[in-house]
């Protein structure tokens, strides 16, 4: 009976020293993306124009909603890459309003690892764009930003929401 | 009652400042309050300061009105002050940038419009006065025509708005509208053709139309528009009840140049 209660209490203490804590990871928000993130057949899915001098001035009036107007979700934006750099990009416009100016040419990023920028080039046009939260990137959602300024002083934003097909 | 007053006024200050550009003045952006830094652009070509190589700003405050101020940068009419002095924008062309409140030292209630020329700075030769500017008022009021965004240019998304129930004429408030007329002007010149459109009723009696400018016009990538007009059309009942056609007034809009 000692012999069975020793081995027991041998057994118990053995189990309990091997017991423990399992590591777990740290929350590791989705803060980052690179550019191949971004290459892909993106269609828009929402567009919204604020407003900023009303913003500014607190008038009513601030935001529009576009994305069923002009047909602009017909658009989709092809981003090309050629190796981990961007390369040629394609826009089809549909019926939608030639809203960026140009139908194709280069896109490029200010940082290939962590785009913050994402300019669409043809020749001496330039339109350019502020990347939203990367996170939408993980549902392969793209959110894009231009901002139209007079002087220094920002007057419109446009906000474009993509699904990659 | 103070509403209809002030349509009134903006859609005066439209023509005027319209006149204004169309001789040889430029102001940006195309509407502003007190607070907002303004940059006017003069072309003194057929002035008196046609030929001058230096250009003094003198800028007054309410002209024909009670309140008004000097710029606190003209100096003396015999010695204009340096801080007058404009900048050269090419030949015969001049630049100045100011903000209402700080130029004529008064708050924005008290600012109403804006008057100026230019002159040497001995006073010896100058421009006709150009005036009367409209500040707009800080806090917003409705109008019977807006834009959204206010600020555009001709490679903006705009939607047009009426709302009849701020029009100052009987025949807007009584029309039953259905299209309207838009065309678009460089200076006082129309670029390509006045375009037909249908418009979308956005309900209690406000109505709209949403368009791309350079789709509606084709317009060609470098072609200069700096303003719109919109004519409302419709139909209104005659004595015995039948439909007649109808018009509102011409409503202008400038476009800025934003990049």
């Amino acid at each position: 009976m000692k012999k069975i209660t020793f081995t027991i209490a041998i057994a118990g203490l053995l189990l309990f020293a091997a017991c423990k804590p399992e590591s777990i990871k740290e929350y590791e928000a989705f803060s980052s993306a690179d550019v191949t993130s971004f290459q892909g057949l993106w269609q828009l899915t929402r567009v919204t124009q604020t407003d900023e001098d009303s913003k500014r001035k607190l008038y009513p009036y601030k935001t529009l909603d576009l994305t069923s107007s002009l047909n602009f979700t017909d658009i989709k934006l092809t981003l090309n890459l050629n190796g981990l750099i961007p390369a040629a990009f394609t826009v089809n416009y549909g019926a939608a309003p030639q809203i960026f100016k140009i139908l194709g040419g280069t896109w490029k990023v200010d940082d290939n690892n962590k785009p913050g920028k994402l300019w669409l080039i043809n020749g001496t046009d330039t339109t350019k764009f502020t990347v939203g939260a990367y996170s939408k990137l993980q549902n392969n959602k793209m959110s894009l930003k231009q901002v139209k300024s007079l002087g220094a002083t920002q007057m419109i934003t446009y906000e474009y929401e993509f699904s990659k097909n | 009652m103070k509403k209809i007053i002030f349509s009134i006024l903006c859609l005066f200050s439209l023509v005027i400042i319209t006149k204004a550009q169309t001789s040889g003045v430029v102001i940006s952006p195309s509407s502003f309050t007190a607070e907002d830094e303004v940059t006017i652009t003069i072309d003194v070509t057929g002035t008196g300061m046609a030929g001058a190589t230096d250009a003094y700003l003198w800028i007054f405050s309410n002209p024909g009105l009670s309140g008004g101020a000097d710029g606190v940068t003209n100096g003396n009419w015999t010695n204009s002050s340096d801080t007058a002095k404009l900048t050269p924008a090419g030949p015969n062309k001049f630049t100045y940038k100011f903000t209402g409140t700080i130029m004529f030292g008064q708050t924005p209630a008290q600012l109403k419009t804006f008057g100026f020329l230019l002159k040497k700075k001995d006073g010896s030769a100058q421009t006709p006065d150009y005036k009367p500017y409209f500040f707009d008022p800080l806090i917003y009021v409705s109008t019977v025509f807006r834009t959204f965004p206010k600020f555009i240019s001709k490679n903006d998304v705009i939607t047009a708005y009426l709302d009849q129930t701020l029009a100052v004429d009987v025949t807007t408030q009584r029309m039953e509208p259905s299209s309207a007329e838009i065309a678009i002007f460089n200076g006082g010149t129309q670029v390509g053709t006045t375009q037909m459109v249908n418009l979308k009723s956005e309900g209690n009696k406000v109505w709209s139309y949403t368009f791309f400018l350079p789709s509606l016009f084709s317009l060609a990538a470098n072609a200069t528009v700096n303003k719109l007009t919109f004519k409302f059309k419709g139909t209104v009942k005659d004595v015995n009840g039948n439909n007649t056609p109808a018009e509102s007034p011409v409503f202008e809009k400038g476009l800025d140049d934003l990049k």
